[in-house]
């Protein structure tokens, strides 16, 4: 009764705020009320959708067994603590996807990308998260792919297969793409970046020879380093002897990152990569946590119009109407088809109680989804003519500062060179034009943020620190993500030849973590040398390929609900499915069909082309453009093999469906039979201490 | 969620029974707040995998009697290579 009227309470204030933010138009909205409106969605969504899948359309059941109690081996599978489930889960699933999308699809204004990031989430994504999770669990912890093979069949196993290592090659290129962009022609940012290399390799040596396992105390010893980092940034920024180290251009930090890539990839990962992640784990969690205390202190007032004049197309950051574009920008915080390959993962392996998984799956969605709220308020706090200035390429707005601020301007969105000049010196870099990747905007939104909270000197500190700690987890993801690409590689090609599907096979090793650097690495430097800055192009292929995979994600789902005789609520992942198929499809088409150079593939190459034959470039477009053609002509092609690849898995599950109504023969459900669960399980039937065995 | 969960669910690893975060009723405040600070600890340590290797020898000790376990380091190490050996970490 009491949770029934709290429902009602929250709903009428939800609806209330979500009405204010939808129509508000003249005068500048609080960021309050995107704050009230995501918490109020998410509690709803939560207590009552969330609640309600779990008990009718999973029937979980706390008296089943989880895999981390019939399998438990005090490794893999432990049955764990749900908020401690809950902690793991959302430290894999948040990168820096829900920050940087947002910030660009920010050019829309702020209302179509927060209205997308809540209802996306509450009814998508975290939906997405909460079905493959629970699935999962109810299948010893298996993988998506495993999954889809069990279910569907070799196809959609297949196709799940080859999605994953399709979009972990675009995510990496547009994430390392995004960490270049972040310390082009900045000596401090270049620094402190790179600082966090030695750091987390010291923090390595600490956890394995010096103090094994500590985790916590080599944390507390890597983030104080790498604050450090951040502080010694400064100094070699205002020294003449060291400031030339660390000033790079854009090719020679990408030749540097994809070098570090393949290092990265082959050293042992208690070197680098495990302790590495550790920190930025908890920097991570840190920093959202301070954001978050920030945001509701100052609760600063959007700048950025609820919808700009770019909604009809011809946007400065990505081409493209705001339908189907907001909702591909935007993936991670809304819908993220890589979650799935996480909730498939690690965390089913861990989930102590079926009912858990509403708050691991759903809950912590929800809160990266709130992690995207904040990025909107980040981005469009600032005045929407220095957003502009930041995010636009060279190519768009004119090279020189006074073309760029007369192109801004004439959109509307006034701006002079004054005052991005003095931005640039508050914020201790040399210019603040045409820093494109999102990563320099939303670090300035930070540091605005932080700032005016914890103290305004420090504007410079506060904005290497943000550039800081969203470089530390992308090179995380990029060494994380460049050695699962070169497992899957050696699976893959290891039916081909066997040596090379040995994981401890130094050669096989060598050459395929070569292959997937090098399948990043030149979609990282194509993104370099184009004068749009490549995220232009990069971001919605990313989007598409992330978005196409939880379009799969959610055919295993749909498949696997009709088969278990849920026809009935298959309109719960069903629907989701049915939303991203259309979004997605039409992207598509839009990218490989449009006639518009800005937007198709190849209109774009075939356009360049032609200027490049008539000599209508100018010499340093001349020199890279063969290069871009090629390259537009790839991600075409691209875009059709993602296309190509969901719809036959989508075919692939309506056949299943069909089969399944008509009552035809069909591969026999995987889920795991039932299993009571002991009562006063695993823990209580230990020793306390470690006894006999320990010495 | 029913009485027999949470029962249930306080056996789990993580925050075991009796560093419950909430004490009973009337508990005087210091014992309710000491109580708090260490479930948040062993929370912080479970989550961080601090406390990896106690849990493993716990778990050794119990399945495994007789046999000798992995030391601190070779232990440290094995879960490194298994943990960053599949997807992991996201966009």
């Amino acid at each position: 009764m009491l949770g029934r009227l709290v429902g009602i309470v929250l709903a009428v204030i939800g609806a209330f705020a979500v009405g204010g933010i939808a129509l508000h138009r003249h005068e500048p909205i609080n960021a309050m009320w995107l704050v009230v409106a995501a918490v109020c969605i998410y509690t709803i969504g939560y207590r009552f959708y969330a609640a309600w899948i779990t008990a009718r359309v999973f029937e979980a059941d706390s008296n089943r067994a989880t895999p981390a109690e019939r399998l438990n081996d005090g490794r893999d599978f432990v049955p764990t603590h749900r908020w401690v489930v809950f902690g793991h889960h959302f430290a894999a699933i948040a990168g820096p996807g829900p920050l940087v999308g947002p910030t660009l699809a920010a050019q829309f204004g702020y209302l179509p990308g927060t209205l997308w990031i809540l209802f996306g989430a509450v009814l998508g994504g975290c939906v997405q998260d909460m079905t493959i999770l629970f699935l999962s669990t109810r299948r010893d912890g298996r993988s998506l792919g495993q999954m889809a093979r069990d279910e569907l069949g070799p196809f959609g196993g297949f196709a799940a297969l080859v999605g994953t290592l399709l979009i972990m090659i675009i995510l990496i290129a547009v994430l390392a793409l995004v960490v270049v962009n972040a310390m082009k022609g900045s000596p401090w940012a270049t620094f402190s970046v790179a600082s966090t290399i030695p750091i987390g390799i010291l923090v390595g040596i600490y956890l394995r020879y010096l103090r094994p396992g500590r985790v916590l105390e080599a944390t507390v010893i890597g983030m104080a380093l790498l604050i450090l980092g951040v502080v010694a940034g400064g100094w070699v920024d205002q020294s003449a002897a060291l400031r030339p180290l660390f000033d790079w251009s854009g090719p020679g930090l990408a030749d540097f990152v994809i070098v570090y890539g393949w290092v990265a990839a082959i050293i042992p990962v208690w070197l680098l990569l495990a302790p590495r992640g550790y920190v930025s784990t908890f920097l991570k969690l840190g920093v959202i946590a301070l954001l978050a205390i920030a945001i509701v202190a100052i609760h600063p007032e959007l700048k950025m119009p609820a919808l700009t004049q770019f909604t009809s197309g011809n946007g400065p950051i990505f081409a493209g109407k705001i339908f189907p574009f907001v909702f591909i920008t935007i993936a991670c915080g809304a819908v993220s088809g890589f979650h799935a390959l996480i909730s498939s993962g690690t965390t089913p392996k861990m989930i102590g109680d079926e009912n858990d998984v509403r708050l691991v799956g759903y809950g912590s969605m929800a809160l990266e989804s709130f992690v995207a709220i904040m990025a909107v308020i980040a981005a469009t706090l600032l005045d929407p003519g220095v957003f502009f200035a930041i995010n636009t390429g060279a190519g768009v707005v004119g090279a020189t500062p006074q073309a760029a601020v007369a192109t801004i301007s004439s959109w509307g969105f006034p701006v002079t060179v004054d005052q991005m000049q003095s931005l640039a010196r508050e914020m201790g870099e040399h210019t603040l034009f045409a820093r494109t990747g999102g990563a320099p905007s939303l670090a300035v939104g930070m540091a605005t943020i932080f700032s005016s909270t914890f103290g305004r000197g420090l504007l410079a500190m506060w904005y290497h620190f943000a550039l800081m700690f969203e470089a530390v987890f992308i090179l995380t993801t990029i060494d994380a993500g460049t050695r699962v690409g070169r497992f899957m590689l050696q699976d893959f090609l290891g039916h081909f030849w066997k040596p090379l599907g040995r994981v401890s096979w130094y050669p096989s090793v060598l050459f395929t973590s070569a292959v997937i650097v090098a399948a990043w690495g030149y979609f990282l430097y194509v993104g370099v040398i184009d004068p749009n800055g490549g995220i232009h192009i990069l971001w919605p292929l990313f989007g598409i390929a992330n978005q196409m995979l939880a379009a799969i994600a959610l055919s295993i789902a749909t498949g696997i609900l009709i088969k278990s005789g849920k026809l009935k609520y298959s309109w719960v992942t069903g629907g989701p499915l049915a939303w991203l198929a259309i979004i997605t499809t039409v992207a598509a088409w839009q990218k490989v069909f449009s006639p518009d150079p800005n937007l198709g593939f190849f209109s774009g190459a075939a356009d360049m082309a032609r200027k490049l034959a008539a000599g209508a470039l100018t010499p340093d477009r001349a020199a890279v453009a063969s290069k871009l053609i090629f390259n537009q002509q790839i991600d075409g092609w691209l875009t059709v093999i993602f296309t190509v690849i969901v719809w036959l898995v989508i075919i692939d599950m309506l056949r299943v469906a069909i089969r399944a109504a008509r009552g035809l023969p069909m591969l026999a459900s995987s889920e795991a039979p039932f299993v009571a669960r002991m009562q006063e399980a695993t823990v209580s039937g230990v020793p306390a201490t470690g006894g006999t065995a320990a010495s | 969620m029913s009485g027999s969960t949470s029962a249930s669910r306080s056996a789990t690893y993580g925050m075991p029974r009796d560093c419950d975060p909430r004490p009973r009723p009337g508990a005087p405040l210091a014992r309710r707040i000491s109580a708090g600070v260490r479930a948040l600890w062993r929370g912080l340590r479970a989550v961080s995998g601090d406390d990896a290797y106690e849990r493993y020898i716990q778990h050794h000790a119990a399945h495994h009697p007789g046999a000798p376990p992995l030391s601190r380091r070779a232990f440290y190490e094995a879960e490194q290579k298994r943990q960053w050996s599949r997807i992991n970490r996201c966009c």
